[in-house]
Protein backbone atom coordinates (compact mmCIF):
# COMPACT_ATOMS: atom_id res chain seq x y z
CA UNK A 1 0.00 0.00 0.00
CA UNK A 2 1.17 3.50 -0.85
CA UNK A 3 1.74 5.77 2.15
CA UNK A 4 -0.38 8.46 0.53
CA UNK A 5 -3.32 6.10 0.56
CA UNK A 6 -3.25 5.66 4.32
CA UNK A 7 -5.02 8.84 5.42
CA UNK A 8 -7.32 8.38 2.48
CA UNK A 9 -8.42 4.87 3.39
CA UNK A 10 -8.81 5.98 6.99
CA UNK A 11 -11.14 8.74 5.85
CA UNK A 12 -13.06 6.26 3.74
CA UNK A 13 -13.35 3.97 6.76
CA UNK A 14 -14.62 6.73 9.05
CA UNK A 15 -16.90 8.10 6.36
CA UNK A 16 -18.47 4.72 5.70
CA UNK A 17 -19.04 4.18 9.42
CA UNK A 18 -20.65 7.58 9.83
CA UNK A 19 -22.89 7.05 6.80
CA UNK A 20 -23.89 3.60 8.06
CA UNK A 21 -24.71 5.13 11.42
CA UNK A 22 -26.87 7.81 9.80
CA UNK A 23 -28.65 5.18 7.73
CA UNK A 24 -29.37 3.11 10.81
CA UNK A 25 -30.57 6.12 12.79
CA UNK A 26 -32.82 7.10 9.91
CA UNK A 27 -34.29 3.62 9.65
CA UNK A 28 -34.99 3.62 13.38
CA UNK A 29 -36.68 7.00 13.18
CA UNK A 30 -38.89 5.69 10.39
CA UNK A 31 -39.78 2.68 12.54
CA UNK A 32 -40.63 5.00 15.43
CA UNK A 33 -42.87 7.15 13.22
CA UNK A 34 -44.56 4.02 11.89
CA UNK A 35 -45.17 2.81 15.46
CA UNK A 36 -46.70 6.12 16.49
CA UNK A 37 -48.89 6.23 13.40
CA UNK A 38 -50.20 2.69 13.78
CA UNK A 39 -50.45 2.81 17.58
CA UNK A 40 -54.23 3.44 17.71
CA UNK A 41 -54.99 0.17 15.89
CA UNK A 42 -52.49 -1.77 18.00
CA UNK A 43 -53.92 -0.39 21.25
CA UNK A 44 -57.08 -2.39 20.71
CA UNK A 45 -55.27 -5.63 21.55
CA UNK A 46 -54.97 -5.02 25.27
CA UNK A 47 -53.79 -8.46 26.30
CA UNK A 48 -50.72 -8.21 24.07
CA UNK A 49 -49.74 -4.90 25.66
CA UNK A 50 -50.18 -6.39 29.11
CA UNK A 51 -47.95 -9.36 28.31
CA UNK A 52 -45.18 -7.02 27.19
CA UNK A 53 -45.60 -4.69 30.17
CA UNK A 54 -45.43 -7.60 32.57
CA UNK A 55 -42.29 -8.84 30.92
CA UNK A 56 -40.58 -5.46 31.26
CA UNK A 57 -41.93 -4.45 34.67
CA UNK A 58 -42.71 -7.09 37.29
CA UNK A 59 -40.32 -9.62 35.85
CA UNK A 60 -37.42 -7.18 36.25
CA UNK A 61 -38.24 -6.11 39.81
CA UNK A 62 -35.87 -8.38 41.65
CA UNK A 63 -32.77 -7.76 39.58
CA UNK A 64 -33.41 -4.02 39.22
CA UNK A 65 -33.94 -3.79 42.97
CA UNK A 66 -30.74 -5.66 43.81
CA UNK A 67 -28.76 -3.49 41.42
CA UNK A 68 -30.22 -0.22 42.73
CA UNK A 69 -29.71 -1.24 46.35
CA UNK A 70 -26.01 -1.84 45.90
CA UNK A 71 -25.48 1.22 43.72
CA UNK A 72 -27.09 3.31 46.46
CA UNK A 73 -24.84 1.70 49.06
CA UNK A 74 -21.71 2.28 47.03
CA UNK A 75 -22.66 5.90 46.36
CA UNK A 76 -23.20 6.45 50.08
CA UNK A 77 -19.89 4.81 51.01
CA UNK A 78 -17.88 6.85 48.51
CA UNK A 79 -19.46 10.20 49.22
CA UNK A 80 -19.67 9.48 52.94
CA UNK A 81 -15.92 8.98 53.35
CA UNK A 82 -15.09 11.99 51.20
CA UNK A 83 -17.55 14.18 53.07
CA UNK A 84 -16.25 13.04 56.46
CA UNK A 85 -12.88 14.58 55.64
CA UNK A 86 -14.64 17.93 55.45
CA UNK A 87 -16.97 17.21 58.38
CA UNK A 88 -19.86 17.67 56.04
CA UNK A 89 -21.77 14.40 56.43
CA UNK A 90 -25.15 16.12 56.35
CA UNK A 91 -24.71 16.47 52.58
CA UNK A 92 -24.67 12.68 52.24
CA UNK A 93 -28.42 12.20 51.91
CA UNK A 94 -28.95 14.90 49.25
CA UNK A 95 -26.00 13.66 47.22
CA UNK A 96 -27.15 10.06 47.19
CA UNK A 97 -30.80 10.99 46.62
CA UNK A 98 -30.15 13.43 43.78
CA UNK A 99 -27.69 11.24 41.93
CA UNK A 100 -30.00 8.27 42.33
CA UNK A 101 -33.12 10.06 41.10
CA UNK A 102 -31.62 12.13 38.29
CA UNK A 103 -28.93 9.85 37.00
CA UNK A 104 -28.34 6.44 38.48
CA UNK A 105 -31.86 5.06 38.63
CA UNK A 106 -32.83 5.84 35.02
CA UNK A 107 -29.44 4.94 33.54
CA UNK A 108 -28.80 1.67 35.36
CA UNK A 109 -32.39 0.53 34.89
CA UNK A 110 -32.14 1.30 31.18
CA UNK A 111 -28.77 -0.43 30.78
CA UNK A 112 -30.09 -3.42 32.69
CA UNK A 113 -33.22 -3.60 30.56
CA UNK A 114 -31.38 -3.21 27.28
CA UNK A 115 -29.44 -6.31 28.25
CA UNK A 116 -32.44 -8.12 29.63
CA UNK A 117 -35.35 -7.05 27.45
CA UNK A 118 -33.70 -5.41 24.44
CA UNK A 119 -31.56 -8.45 23.72
CA UNK A 120 -34.56 -10.74 24.16
CA UNK A 121 -36.66 -8.67 21.75
CA UNK A 122 -33.89 -8.62 19.14
CA UNK A 123 -33.46 -12.39 19.49
CA UNK A 124 -37.16 -13.04 19.29
CA UNK A 125 -37.88 -10.85 16.25
CA UNK A 126 -34.57 -11.81 14.62
CA UNK A 127 -35.43 -15.50 14.89
CA UNK A 128 -38.84 -14.82 13.43
CA UNK A 129 -37.19 -12.92 10.60
CA UNK A 130 -34.77 -15.70 9.64
CA UNK A 131 -37.54 -18.31 9.95
CA UNK A 132 -39.66 -16.33 7.45
CA UNK A 133 -42.27 -15.80 10.18
CA UNK A 134 -42.18 -12.06 9.54
CA UNK A 135 -42.77 -12.66 5.83
CA UNK A 136 -45.63 -14.96 6.82
CA UNK A 137 -47.19 -12.15 8.85
CA UNK A 138 -46.94 -9.85 5.83
CA UNK A 139 -48.64 -12.40 3.61
CA UNK A 140 -51.45 -12.84 6.14
CA UNK A 141 -52.03 -9.12 5.77
CA UNK A 142 -50.75 -8.46 9.29
CA UNK A 143 -48.38 -5.55 9.84
CA UNK A 144 -45.39 -6.80 11.86
CA UNK A 145 -44.96 -3.29 13.23
CA UNK A 146 -48.47 -3.38 14.61
CA UNK A 147 -48.27 -6.98 15.77
CA UNK A 148 -44.76 -7.07 17.22
CA UNK A 149 -43.10 -3.67 17.54
CA UNK A 150 -45.83 -1.49 19.02
CA UNK A 151 -46.69 -3.74 22.00
CA UNK A 152 -42.99 -3.95 22.84
CA UNK A 153 -42.49 -0.21 22.46
CA UNK A 154 -45.45 0.51 24.70
CA UNK A 155 -44.29 -2.10 27.20
CA UNK A 156 -40.88 -0.43 27.50
CA UNK A 157 -42.08 3.18 27.45
CA UNK A 158 -44.78 2.51 30.05
CA UNK A 159 -42.76 0.38 32.44
CA UNK A 160 -39.34 2.00 32.43
CA UNK A 161 -40.46 5.14 34.33
CA UNK A 162 -42.18 2.95 36.94
CA UNK A 163 -39.13 0.75 37.31
CA UNK A 164 -36.99 3.87 37.57
CA UNK A 165 -39.08 5.25 40.43
CA UNK A 166 -38.80 1.90 42.15
CA UNK A 167 -35.04 1.74 41.58
CA UNK A 168 -34.67 5.31 42.84
CA UNK A 169 -36.46 4.49 46.09
CA UNK A 170 -34.54 1.25 46.64
CA UNK A 171 -31.28 3.06 45.88
CA UNK A 172 -32.01 5.77 48.40
CA UNK A 173 -32.84 3.08 50.91
CA UNK A 174 -29.49 1.42 50.19
CA UNK A 175 -27.86 4.79 50.90
CA UNK A 176 -29.81 5.05 54.13
CA UNK A 177 -28.55 1.64 55.24
CA UNK A 178 -24.94 2.69 54.80
CA UNK A 179 -25.58 6.13 56.30
CA UNK A 180 -27.06 4.57 59.43
CA UNK A 181 -24.42 1.87 59.74
CA UNK A 182 -21.21 3.82 59.09
CA UNK A 183 -22.01 7.50 59.43
CA UNK A 184 -24.47 7.66 62.33
CA UNK A 185 -27.21 9.28 60.29
CA UNK A 186 -30.63 7.97 61.32
CA UNK A 187 -33.24 6.93 58.77
CA UNK A 188 -35.54 9.81 59.73
CA UNK A 189 -32.85 12.43 59.32
CA UNK A 190 -31.58 10.83 56.11
CA UNK A 191 -34.94 10.73 54.36
CA UNK A 192 -35.89 14.16 55.70
CA UNK A 193 -32.77 15.70 54.18
CA UNK A 194 -33.10 13.67 51.01
CA UNK A 195 -36.65 14.82 50.31
CA UNK A 196 -35.94 18.41 51.38
CA UNK A 197 -33.20 18.68 48.78
CA UNK A 198 -35.27 17.21 45.98
CA UNK A 199 -37.43 19.30 43.68
CA UNK A 200 -40.16 18.25 41.32
CA UNK A 201 -37.84 19.19 38.47
CA UNK A 202 -35.30 16.56 39.54
CA UNK A 203 -37.91 13.84 39.58
CA UNK A 204 -39.20 14.92 36.18
CA UNK A 205 -35.69 14.80 34.75
CA UNK A 206 -35.32 11.20 35.89
CA UNK A 207 -38.70 10.23 34.49
CA UNK A 208 -38.12 11.98 31.17
CA UNK A 209 -34.89 10.04 30.79
CA UNK A 210 -36.62 6.78 31.63
CA UNK A 211 -39.27 7.48 29.01
CA UNK A 212 -36.72 8.23 26.29
CA UNK A 213 -34.52 5.26 27.26
CA UNK A 214 -37.56 2.98 27.10
CA UNK A 215 -38.25 4.13 23.55
CA UNK A 216 -34.58 3.72 22.60
CA UNK A 217 -34.40 0.16 23.96
CA UNK A 218 -37.55 -0.98 22.16
CA UNK A 219 -36.89 0.75 18.84
CA UNK A 220 -33.25 -0.35 18.61
CA UNK A 221 -34.18 -3.93 19.49
CA UNK A 222 -37.11 -4.14 17.07
CA UNK A 223 -35.08 -2.55 14.28
CA UNK A 224 -32.19 -4.95 14.81
CA UNK A 225 -34.61 -7.85 14.90
CA UNK A 226 -36.36 -6.88 11.68
CA UNK A 227 -33.05 -6.35 9.86
CA UNK A 228 -31.59 -9.71 10.89
CA UNK A 229 -30.18 -11.73 7.99
CA UNK A 230 -28.28 -14.99 7.79
CA UNK A 231 -29.62 -17.70 10.06
CA UNK A 232 -28.69 -18.38 13.67
CA UNK A 233 -25.39 -16.54 13.28
CA UNK A 234 -27.28 -13.49 12.10
CA UNK A 235 -29.48 -13.64 15.19
CA UNK A 236 -26.35 -13.69 17.36
CA UNK A 237 -24.99 -10.63 15.57
CA UNK A 238 -28.35 -8.88 15.91
CA UNK A 239 -28.32 -9.37 19.69
CA UNK A 240 -24.77 -8.07 20.09
CA UNK A 241 -25.27 -4.99 17.94
CA UNK A 242 -28.60 -4.35 19.61
CA UNK A 243 -27.08 -4.20 23.08
CA UNK A 244 -24.06 -2.17 21.97
CA UNK A 245 -26.17 0.30 20.00
CA UNK A 246 -28.67 0.87 22.76
CA UNK A 247 -25.92 1.31 25.38
CA UNK A 248 -24.31 4.02 23.26
CA UNK A 249 -27.62 5.67 22.41
CA UNK A 250 -28.71 5.67 26.06
CA UNK A 251 -25.51 7.30 27.31
CA UNK A 252 -25.49 9.95 24.57
CA UNK A 253 -29.17 10.70 25.13
CA UNK A 254 -28.47 10.91 28.88
CA UNK A 255 -25.87 13.61 28.33
CA UNK A 256 -28.14 15.75 26.17
CA UNK A 257 -31.13 15.50 28.49
CA UNK A 258 -28.93 16.41 31.46
CA UNK A 259 -27.47 19.34 29.57
CA UNK A 260 -30.90 20.48 28.44
CA UNK A 261 -32.37 20.29 31.95
CA UNK A 262 -29.55 22.28 33.60
CA UNK B 1 -56.70 -5.32 -18.31
CA UNK B 2 -56.66 -8.88 -17.01
CA UNK B 3 -58.99 -9.94 -19.85
CA UNK B 4 -57.34 -11.51 -22.83
CA UNK B 5 -59.39 -13.43 -25.40
CA UNK B 6 -61.99 -14.27 -22.75
CA UNK B 7 -59.45 -15.54 -20.25
CA UNK B 8 -58.94 -14.05 -16.83
CA UNK B 9 -55.44 -13.94 -15.46
CA UNK B 10 -54.71 -13.89 -11.74
CA UNK B 11 -51.04 -13.19 -12.29
CA UNK B 12 -49.41 -11.18 -15.02
CA UNK B 13 -45.70 -10.56 -14.69
CA UNK B 14 -44.20 -8.33 -17.38
CA UNK B 15 -40.46 -8.18 -17.99
CA UNK B 16 -39.45 -8.37 -14.34
CA UNK B 17 -35.83 -7.66 -13.53
CA UNK B 18 -34.34 -8.12 -10.10
CA UNK B 19 -30.72 -8.08 -9.02
CA UNK B 20 -29.12 -8.50 -5.63
CA UNK B 21 -25.82 -6.70 -6.11
CA UNK B 22 -24.13 -8.36 -9.07
CA UNK B 23 -26.48 -11.34 -8.87
CA UNK B 24 -29.03 -10.82 -11.65
CA UNK B 25 -31.79 -13.20 -10.52
CA UNK B 26 -34.77 -12.30 -12.71
CA UNK B 27 -34.07 -11.29 -16.32
CA UNK B 28 -37.08 -10.01 -18.25
CA UNK B 29 -39.19 -12.59 -16.47
CA UNK B 30 -42.61 -12.78 -18.11
CA UNK B 31 -45.47 -15.08 -17.11
CA UNK B 32 -49.27 -15.13 -17.00
CA UNK B 33 -51.28 -17.53 -14.89
CA UNK B 34 -54.95 -18.10 -15.63
CA UNK B 35 -57.57 -17.94 -12.94
CA UNK B 36 -58.31 -21.32 -11.37
CA UNK B 37 -55.22 -22.94 -12.81
CA UNK B 38 -52.57 -24.85 -10.94
CA UNK B 39 -49.33 -23.59 -12.39
CA UNK B 40 -46.08 -25.27 -11.44
CA UNK B 41 -42.73 -23.57 -11.89
CA UNK B 42 -39.82 -25.99 -11.92
CA UNK B 43 -36.17 -25.10 -11.86
CA UNK B 44 -32.95 -25.85 -10.03
CA UNK B 45 -32.35 -24.59 -6.47
CA UNK B 46 -30.95 -21.12 -6.18
CA UNK B 47 -32.30 -20.05 -9.56
CA UNK B 48 -34.69 -17.45 -8.14
CA UNK B 49 -38.04 -19.21 -7.85
CA UNK B 50 -38.65 -18.01 -4.30
CA UNK B 51 -37.62 -14.52 -5.33
CA UNK B 52 -40.32 -14.57 -8.02
CA UNK B 53 -42.99 -15.79 -5.57
CA UNK B 54 -42.10 -13.01 -3.16
CA UNK B 55 -42.71 -10.49 -5.94
CA UNK B 56 -46.31 -11.71 -6.12
CA UNK B 57 -47.04 -10.66 -2.54
CA UNK B 58 -44.98 -7.49 -2.58
CA UNK B 59 -42.31 -8.82 -0.22
CA UNK B 60 -39.77 -7.94 -2.92
CA UNK B 61 -40.15 -5.11 -5.41
CA UNK B 62 -38.72 -5.52 -8.92
CA UNK B 63 -35.98 -3.24 -10.22
CA UNK B 64 -38.05 -2.89 -13.38
CA UNK B 65 -41.14 -4.46 -14.87
CA UNK B 66 -44.67 -4.83 -13.61
CA UNK B 67 -46.58 -7.36 -11.53
CA UNK B 68 -50.37 -7.49 -11.72
CA UNK B 69 -51.89 -9.79 -9.11
CA UNK B 70 -55.66 -10.34 -8.90
CA UNK B 71 -56.02 -7.34 -11.24
CA UNK B 72 -54.02 -5.03 -8.98
CA UNK B 73 -50.60 -3.53 -9.71
CA UNK B 74 -49.06 -4.69 -6.49
CA UNK B 75 -46.16 -2.26 -6.40
CA UNK B 76 -48.35 0.80 -6.71
CA UNK B 77 -50.73 -0.01 -3.86
CA UNK B 78 -50.83 2.14 -0.72
CA UNK B 79 -49.95 0.20 2.48
CA UNK B 80 -53.48 -0.50 3.68
CA UNK B 81 -54.60 -1.77 0.26
CA UNK B 82 -51.49 -3.91 0.03
CA UNK B 83 -52.40 -5.54 3.36
CA UNK B 84 -55.93 -6.11 2.06
CA UNK B 85 -54.66 -7.68 -1.17
CA UNK B 86 -52.28 -9.93 0.74
CA UNK B 87 -55.20 -11.35 2.69
CA UNK B 88 -56.53 -12.69 -0.61
CA UNK B 89 -53.26 -14.45 -1.40
CA UNK B 90 -52.09 -17.37 0.68
CA UNK B 91 -48.42 -18.24 0.81
CA UNK B 92 -47.08 -21.53 2.09
CA UNK B 93 -43.42 -20.99 2.83
CA UNK B 94 -40.66 -23.49 2.27
CA UNK B 95 -40.08 -23.60 6.03
CA UNK B 96 -43.84 -23.46 6.72
CA UNK B 97 -43.09 -20.35 8.81
CA UNK B 98 -45.57 -21.08 11.58
CA UNK B 99 -45.28 -18.69 14.52
CA UNK B 100 -43.38 -20.78 17.02
CA UNK B 101 -44.86 -19.17 20.10
CA UNK B 102 -48.44 -19.88 19.05
CA UNK B 103 -50.41 -23.14 19.09
CA UNK B 104 -51.72 -24.76 15.92
CA UNK B 105 -55.13 -23.26 16.57
CA UNK B 106 -53.75 -19.76 17.15
CA UNK B 107 -51.59 -20.01 14.04
CA UNK B 108 -54.48 -21.01 11.81
CA UNK B 109 -56.77 -18.39 13.32
CA UNK B 110 -54.12 -15.65 13.39
CA UNK B 111 -55.23 -13.77 10.29
CA UNK B 112 -58.89 -13.89 11.24
CA UNK B 113 -58.27 -12.83 14.84
CA UNK B 114 -56.01 -9.98 13.80
CA UNK B 115 -58.37 -8.57 11.22
CA UNK B 116 -61.02 -8.69 13.92
CA UNK B 117 -63.99 -8.92 11.59
CA UNK B 118 -65.59 -11.93 13.27
CA UNK B 119 -65.94 -13.19 16.84
CA UNK B 120 -63.81 -15.80 18.58
CA UNK B 121 -66.42 -18.56 18.26
CA UNK B 122 -66.69 -18.10 14.54
CA UNK B 123 -62.90 -18.05 14.23
CA UNK B 124 -62.71 -21.36 16.07
CA UNK B 125 -65.32 -22.83 13.77
CA UNK B 126 -63.36 -21.86 10.66
CA UNK B 127 -60.10 -23.05 12.23
CA UNK B 128 -61.55 -26.50 12.93
CA UNK B 129 -63.05 -26.67 9.48
CA UNK B 130 -59.71 -25.89 7.81
CA UNK B 131 -57.79 -28.25 10.09
CA UNK B 132 -60.21 -31.00 9.07
CA UNK B 133 -59.58 -30.16 5.43
CA UNK B 134 -55.85 -30.80 5.87
CA UNK B 135 -56.44 -33.82 8.12
CA UNK B 136 -55.12 -32.17 11.26
CA UNK B 137 -58.30 -32.25 13.35
CA UNK B 138 -57.81 -32.36 17.09
CA UNK B 139 -54.23 -31.07 16.97
CA UNK B 140 -55.42 -27.60 18.02
CA UNK B 141 -53.36 -27.20 21.17
CA UNK B 142 -50.01 -28.51 19.90
CA UNK B 143 -47.09 -26.17 19.38
CA UNK B 144 -45.23 -26.12 16.03
CA UNK B 145 -42.16 -27.70 17.63
CA UNK B 146 -44.26 -30.75 18.49
CA UNK B 147 -45.17 -31.32 14.83
CA UNK B 148 -43.31 -33.16 12.08
CA UNK B 149 -42.31 -31.33 8.90
CA UNK B 150 -45.28 -32.69 6.99
CA UNK B 151 -47.73 -31.75 9.72
CA UNK B 152 -46.32 -28.23 9.85
CA UNK B 153 -46.84 -27.93 6.13
CA UNK B 154 -50.46 -28.96 6.59
CA UNK B 155 -51.01 -26.40 9.33
CA UNK B 156 -49.40 -23.75 7.13
CA UNK B 157 -51.84 -24.65 4.36
CA UNK B 158 -54.76 -24.49 6.82
CA UNK B 159 -53.56 -21.06 7.93
CA UNK B 160 -53.69 -19.69 4.42
CA UNK B 161 -57.05 -21.38 3.74
CA UNK B 162 -58.57 -19.75 6.82
CA UNK B 163 -58.59 -16.37 5.09
CA UNK B 164 -60.41 -17.81 2.07
CA UNK B 165 -57.74 -16.85 -0.45
CA UNK B 166 -58.28 -16.44 -4.19
CA UNK B 167 -54.78 -17.70 -4.86
CA UNK B 168 -52.28 -19.87 -2.98
CA UNK B 169 -48.54 -19.83 -3.54
CA UNK B 170 -46.55 -22.90 -2.53
CA UNK B 171 -42.79 -22.57 -2.14
CA UNK B 172 -41.12 -25.99 -2.45
CA UNK B 173 -43.96 -27.80 -0.66
CA UNK B 174 -42.20 -31.17 -0.66
CA UNK B 175 -38.63 -30.20 0.04
CA UNK B 176 -37.19 -31.95 3.09
CA UNK B 177 -40.05 -34.47 3.26
CA UNK B 178 -39.62 -38.20 2.74
CA UNK B 179 -41.30 -39.77 -0.34
CA UNK B 180 -44.40 -40.82 1.57
CA UNK B 181 -44.96 -37.38 3.06
CA UNK B 182 -44.24 -35.80 -0.31
CA UNK B 183 -47.02 -37.84 -1.89
CA UNK B 184 -49.17 -36.73 0.99
CA UNK B 185 -48.53 -33.11 0.16
CA UNK B 186 -49.26 -33.80 -3.51
CA UNK B 187 -52.60 -35.29 -2.47
CA UNK B 188 -53.24 -32.24 -0.33
CA UNK B 189 -52.71 -29.90 -3.28
CA UNK B 190 -54.87 -32.11 -5.52
CA UNK B 191 -57.54 -32.03 -2.82
CA UNK B 192 -57.40 -28.24 -2.75
CA UNK B 193 -57.74 -28.12 -6.53
CA UNK B 194 -60.90 -30.17 -6.26
CA UNK B 195 -62.47 -28.60 -3.16
CA UNK B 196 -61.25 -25.02 -2.94
CA UNK B 197 -60.85 -24.19 -6.63
CA UNK B 198 -58.52 -21.26 -6.16
CA UNK B 199 -55.53 -20.46 -8.34
CA UNK B 200 -52.41 -22.31 -7.21
CA UNK B 201 -48.83 -21.48 -8.04
CA UNK B 202 -46.40 -24.17 -6.98
CA UNK B 203 -42.66 -23.67 -7.10
CA UNK B 204 -40.59 -26.82 -6.87
CA UNK B 205 -37.63 -28.75 -8.15
CA UNK B 206 -39.52 -31.99 -7.56
CA UNK B 207 -40.71 -33.27 -10.95
CA UNK B 208 -43.04 -35.86 -9.46
CA UNK B 209 -45.02 -33.19 -7.65
CA UNK B 210 -44.94 -31.08 -10.78
CA UNK B 211 -46.38 -33.77 -13.06
CA UNK B 212 -48.96 -34.86 -10.51
CA UNK B 213 -50.53 -31.55 -9.64
CA UNK B 214 -49.93 -29.21 -12.58
CA UNK B 215 -52.35 -27.95 -15.16
CA UNK B 216 -49.41 -26.18 -16.73
CA UNK B 217 -45.70 -26.32 -16.05
CA UNK B 218 -43.12 -23.63 -16.69
CA UNK B 219 -39.38 -24.16 -16.78
CA UNK B 220 -37.41 -21.52 -14.90
CA UNK B 221 -33.95 -21.11 -16.34
CA UNK B 222 -31.51 -18.23 -16.41
CA UNK B 223 -33.89 -15.78 -14.78
CA UNK B 224 -36.92 -16.42 -16.94
CA UNK B 225 -39.48 -19.00 -18.03
CA UNK B 226 -37.96 -20.70 -21.07
CA UNK B 227 -40.59 -23.36 -21.77
CA UNK B 228 -44.20 -23.71 -20.85
CA UNK B 229 -46.98 -26.21 -21.46
CA UNK B 230 -49.39 -28.80 -20.13
CA UNK B 231 -47.54 -31.67 -18.38
CA UNK B 232 -47.38 -33.94 -21.45
CA UNK B 233 -46.33 -31.13 -23.74
CA UNK B 234 -43.75 -30.11 -21.19
CA UNK B 235 -42.31 -33.61 -20.96
CA UNK B 236 -41.84 -33.71 -24.73
CA UNK B 237 -40.47 -30.17 -24.94
CA UNK B 238 -37.40 -29.82 -27.15
CA UNK B 239 -35.98 -27.11 -24.90
CA UNK B 240 -32.50 -28.11 -23.79
CA UNK B 241 -32.84 -26.93 -20.19
CA UNK B 242 -36.10 -28.89 -19.83
CA UNK B 243 -34.55 -32.10 -21.13
CA UNK B 244 -31.52 -31.63 -18.91
CA UNK B 245 -33.67 -30.93 -15.88
CA UNK B 246 -35.87 -33.97 -16.52
CA UNK B 247 -32.86 -36.20 -17.08
CA UNK B 248 -31.22 -35.03 -13.89
CA UNK B 249 -34.31 -35.47 -11.74
CA UNK B 250 -35.69 -38.65 -13.32
CA UNK B 251 -34.79 -40.99 -10.48
CA UNK B 252 -36.37 -38.96 -7.76
CA UNK B 253 -38.76 -40.52 -5.34
CA UNK B 254 -39.26 -44.03 -6.71
N1 LIG C 1 -33.12 -11.01 0.09
C1 LIG C 1 -32.08 -11.40 -0.67
N2 LIG C 1 -30.94 -10.69 -0.69
C2 LIG C 1 -29.91 -11.05 -1.46
N3 LIG C 1 -29.90 -12.11 -2.26
C3 LIG C 1 -30.99 -12.88 -2.31
C4 LIG C 1 -32.15 -12.57 -1.51
N4 LIG C 1 -33.10 -13.49 -1.76
C5 LIG C 1 -32.56 -14.35 -2.66
N5 LIG C 1 -31.30 -13.98 -2.99
C6 LIG C 1 -30.45 -14.66 -3.98
O1 LIG C 1 -31.20 -14.88 -5.13
C7 LIG C 1 -30.89 -16.16 -5.70
C8 LIG C 1 -32.15 -16.96 -5.89
O2 LIG C 1 -32.66 -17.36 -4.62
P1 LIG C 1 -34.01 -18.16 -4.44
O3 LIG C 1 -35.11 -17.44 -5.12
O4 LIG C 1 -34.17 -18.41 -2.99
O5 LIG C 1 -33.73 -19.54 -5.21
P2 LIG C 1 -34.70 -20.79 -5.33
O6 LIG C 1 -34.95 -20.95 -6.79
O7 LIG C 1 -33.96 -21.95 -4.77
O8 LIG C 1 -35.93 -20.50 -4.56
C9 LIG C 1 -29.89 -16.80 -4.77
O9 LIG C 1 -28.62 -16.65 -5.34
C10 LIG C 1 -30.00 -16.01 -3.49
O10 LIG C 1 -28.77 -15.94 -2.85
MG1 LIG D 1 -36.55 -21.31 -2.75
Amino acid sequence: MNMDDLPNSFLVFVGTKVLDGCNEAGAMLILLVQCVREAPQAMRRKHRLIIQMKRVGPDSLFIAGALALFIGMVLALHSGYSLRQFDFEEALAPIVALSMVKEMAPVITALLLSGRIGAAIAAEIGTMQVNEEIDALHTLGISPVRYLAIPRLIGCVAMLPLLTIYAGIVGMYGGALVAATYFDISYTVYFQRAFDSMEMKDVMEGLLKALLFGAIIAIVACHRGFSTRGGAEGVGRAITTCVVTSFIAIIICDYFVTRFMM
Amino acid sequence: MSENAGKTYDVIAEKLNKSFGANHVLRDFTLSVEKGQTFVIVGPSGSGKSVFLKHLVGLITPDSGEVVVLSKKINELPPEELLALRRRIGMVFQSSALLNSLTVEENVGLGLTEHGLIGQEEVLKIVNEKLALVEMSGKNQLLPEELSGGMRKRVAVARTLALGPDMILFDEPTVGLDPLLSSNVDELILGLKKNVKCTNIVVTHDLITAFRVADRIGMFHDGKIVAIGAPEEFRRSQDKSVQEFIARNRDWRI
